[in-house]
């Protein structure tokens, strides 16, 4: 994009072109932050829900001053060029291809008056782009009924994942099920179109580094980096940047924490049962000589009394390893955002031996955070003891 | 090391440049509406800078170059 960005400034300038991006991407501020960075000056349409339809991306579109499309898959500046020299004609009727879910009034009549299932899409996609919190849980339920009513259609699962993902991101939010729902639909949409390339990108930046063709986010950091250098503030993320959405694709684990956090299990137990604990994998059969992404969620309950610590240091996951997944002790860390983040996501990557026999597999795991209680009580740093259990499928043949 | 490099990247051209390829060319786009010579196919989206809800049809009277991308 920064070719185009470049190559169309002068045009741009002088009002002989407009330029307008459309991303396909689960957060969208996340590209607004690439925009601030690269110094982007037109604008950007998000489409998470990828209502567009499209298959791939990067791909460029010509379309004439009368609105028709002239050119799909513009790859070179000269190409441009050559489109703007030429004459086009405006038609002599012009069908207008247009749709607007930001009318949600409009699509909740159509809804009502016994839409289709094109009008209740479009209703769940205007919820969740245009709506509030209210609007976006009606969204959920709206395409989780949708889901049910046309189980063959995997527009519906891509959709319906981004919008658990969505709510699960929400300030306040942060629940095991929509964590959950995410992956599974997302997972379910991918395997039905295996060429729908933006389906697939979903998974594979929730999923394991060797599933990855790139890296996702890892720009973040030099992005930051470099508009401190400018003199300018980045502009903050709202969803926290996962390890799998950060890590670089390799054949090979990250471990990102070596050490047993209390190896000599000298930390007070929480007993409290305040902590809701729950694990989360993608794919949701990891195949043997693979590796899957492991998700623990800790679930902070807002009444219990107690508020993360983040000043402290970090809380640490442990995995005690596995001798029939080939797996040594490892473990993964993150730090609270803020005192009274609900859901704490701590995430890696979990190798399984190609040996390994398909079943489920309980790991030995452990938790340690620390804690402040609320109203001047004391910090302290507790332990939950733990399963987390792997789903292994059958070995997947080489292509 | 830079032949390897090269070798690599002339051998994965193909097949990186497949999809794109399958897509553009492919009945698969004119059944959403994208096809050369009929109207955009205009969506209200959002915009990433929390502005009005936008369209590319915004901008008729101007040629459009649209651009479809992830910042990844």
């Amino acid at each position: 994009m920064p070719v185009w960005h470049e190559a169309t400034k002068e045009l741009r300038e002088e009002g002989k072109l407009a330029l307008v991006g459309v991303v396909q991407e689960q957060h969208p501020e996340r590209c607004r932050l690439w925009a601030q960075w690269q110094q982007i000056d037109w604008p950007i349409l998000a489409d998470p829900l990828n209502l567009t339809g499209l298959e791939v991306v990067p791909l460029a579109m010509f379309v004439d001053r009368h609105g028709i499309l002239r050119k799909i898959g513009l790859r070179r500046p000269a190409e441009l060029e050559e489109l703007l020299g030429a004459e086009f004609a405006a038609p002599e009727q012009l069908v207008e291809n247009r749709r607007d879910p930001s009318d949600l009034r409009a699509l909740r009549e159509r809804a009502g008056r016994g839409g289709d299932l094109e009008t209740r899409m479009e209703l769940a996609s205007g919820l969740l782009l245009f709506g509030g919190s209210a609007e976006r849980d009606e969204a959920v339920a709206l395409l989780g009924q949708l889901a049910a009513q046309s189980p063959d259609d995997p527009r519906i699962d891509f959709r319906l994942g981004v919008a658990h993902r969505l709510r699960f991101d929400a300030p306040g939010q942060g629940r095991a099920e929509d964590l959950a729902r995410s992956l599974a639909s997302w997972e379910s949409a991918a395997a039905a179109r295996p060429r729908q390339y933006i389906w697939q990108r979903r998974v594979q930046q929730y999923g394991p580094r060797m599933m990855k063709p790139y890296d996702f986010y890892h720009w973040v950091a030099r992005a930051r980096r470099e508009i401190e250098a400018r003199g300018e503030t980045p502009l903050s993320l709202a969803a926290r940047l996962s390890e799998a959405e950060l890590a670089m694709p390799k054949a090979s684990v990250l471990v990102a924490e070596p050490k047993d956090p209390d190896p000599r299990r000298e930390l007070p137990l929480d007993e409290s049962g305040s902590l809701r604990i729950s694990a989360h994998q993608l794919p949701a059969k990891a195949s043997p000589g693979r590796s899957a992404h492991l998700y623990v969620l800790l679930e902070r309950d807002p009444e219990a009394g107690y508020t993360w610590d983040p000043e402290a240091g970090p809380v640490t996951l442990w995995l005690a390893g596995h001798e029939g997944l080939g797996l040594a002790p490892f473990g993964a860390r993150t730090t609270p955002r803020s005192a009274n983040e609900t859901g704490l996501v701590l995430d890696c990557d979990v190798p399984v031996a190609l040996e390994a026999a398909p079943g489920r597999y309980e790991i030995a795991a452990s938790a340690v955070y620390p804690i402040c209680a609320v109203a001047d009580g004391p910090c302290l740093r507790l332990r939950r003891d733990f399963v987390v259990t792997l789903v292994v499928g059958e070995k997947q043949s080489r292509r | 090391m830079t032949f390897f490099r090269t070798l690599l990247l002339a051998l994965l051209f193909p097949v990186f440049s497949l999809p794109v390829a399958a897509q553009r060319g492919g009945e698969r786009l004119a059944e959403l509406g994208f096809e050369v010579g009929l109207a955009y196919p205009d969506i209200v989206l959002p915009r990433i800078d929390g502005g009005a809800p936008g369209s590319v049809a915004e901008h008729r009277g101007r040629p459009v170059l649209v651009l479809h991308f992830a910042s990844w």
